[in-house]
């Protein structure tokens, strides 16, 4: 349903183009390790599009979007970075997606995925600055309920 | 020329003003719709808004019929940055009164198209 490699090509690009640094896929990196947001998909497919990220990679990138020194930023502008790369993420994926479907609000993955979620369709790591990243698709065996 | 960007992420707010700035334009930001109707009230006409789609509160198109339905905003130039670029909701987009479009992420030259279709800046 959806191919590995373009997921690959689509994570590189627009965490280019938002973070301003490259990544690249590496398969052996470690999928979670630190931080992560979910963004659920609703409509023709449903679902949660995860985007985890080492720690010290996700201050960087927040750094890098707010424009401070790495050591200054806050879990607050964290959260906001990662949600907001998740949102992106999540929104050009859907397009990988068959149907119409929407994106709902980002979400901090705390103890474990929404209990909504079903398996791991798709899964692709990353590295940056030499730091790993993931970003992983969970389809919903059922519909999810508005609000989600 | 003044500008009103509207997003729930800080980064993004950040990412559009610096954009906008580099455009030409005077920047304030809002952190949803409901907000941004009350920095409207605040500031006055602004020479155009970019309101992001998915935000908590009042999103980015009940912001868009909200203003297309006052009188005093009519003809007020705005736009919205989605990350669901899809042909359906850029329709629904339209439907509801945007006047254009921006994928994220947004991108210095389509935030320059998106100015020159309607006309704020020189093509």
């Amino acid at each position: 349903m959806i191919e590995r490699d373009d997921v690959c090509r689509l994570v590189e690009h627009v965490w280019g183009l938002v973070v301003g640094l490259g990544a690249e896929a590496a398969p052996d990196a470690p999928g979670e390790t630190g931080p992560a947001m979910h963004v659920p998909v609703r409509g023709a497919w449903e679902g949660y599009v995860v985007v985890s990220c080492d720690r010290e990679l996700a201050r960087l990138a927040a750094a890098r979007l707010f424009g401070v020194a790495s050591k200054t930023v806050t879990d607050d502008q964290t959260n906001d970075a990662l949600g907001e790369l998740t949102n992106i993420i999540g929104g050009n994926l859907k397009g990988l997606l068959p149907g119409s479907s929407s994106l709902g609000l980002p979400g901090v993955v705390t103890a474990g995925l929404p209990a909504a979620a079903g398996p791991c369709l798709a899964h692709a790591a990353f590295r940056c600055e030499g730091l790993p990243f993931a970003v992983a698709l969970f389809g919903c065996p059922a519909p999810l309920a508005a609000g989600t | 020329m003044r500008a009103l960007v509207v997003d729930d992420s800080r980064a993004m707010r950040l990412l559009l003003e610096q954009l906008l700035r580099q455009a030409g334009f005077e920047v304030t930001d809002a952190g949803d719709g409901g907000e941004a109707l009350a920095q409207l009230g605040r500031m006055g006409r602004p020479d155009v808004v970019l309101v992001d789609w998915n935000m908590p509160g009042m999103d980015g198109l009940a912001f868009v019929r909200a203003v297309r339905a006052e009188a005093a905003y009519a003809g007020l130039p705005l736009v919205l940055v989605t990350a669901e670029d899809d042909a359906a909701r850029v329709a629904d987009a339209r439907a509801a009164g945007a006047d254009a479009h921006i994928a994220k992420p947004p991108t210095p030259q389509a935030l320059l198209q998106a100015l020159q279709q309607l006309a704020l800046v020189a093509g």
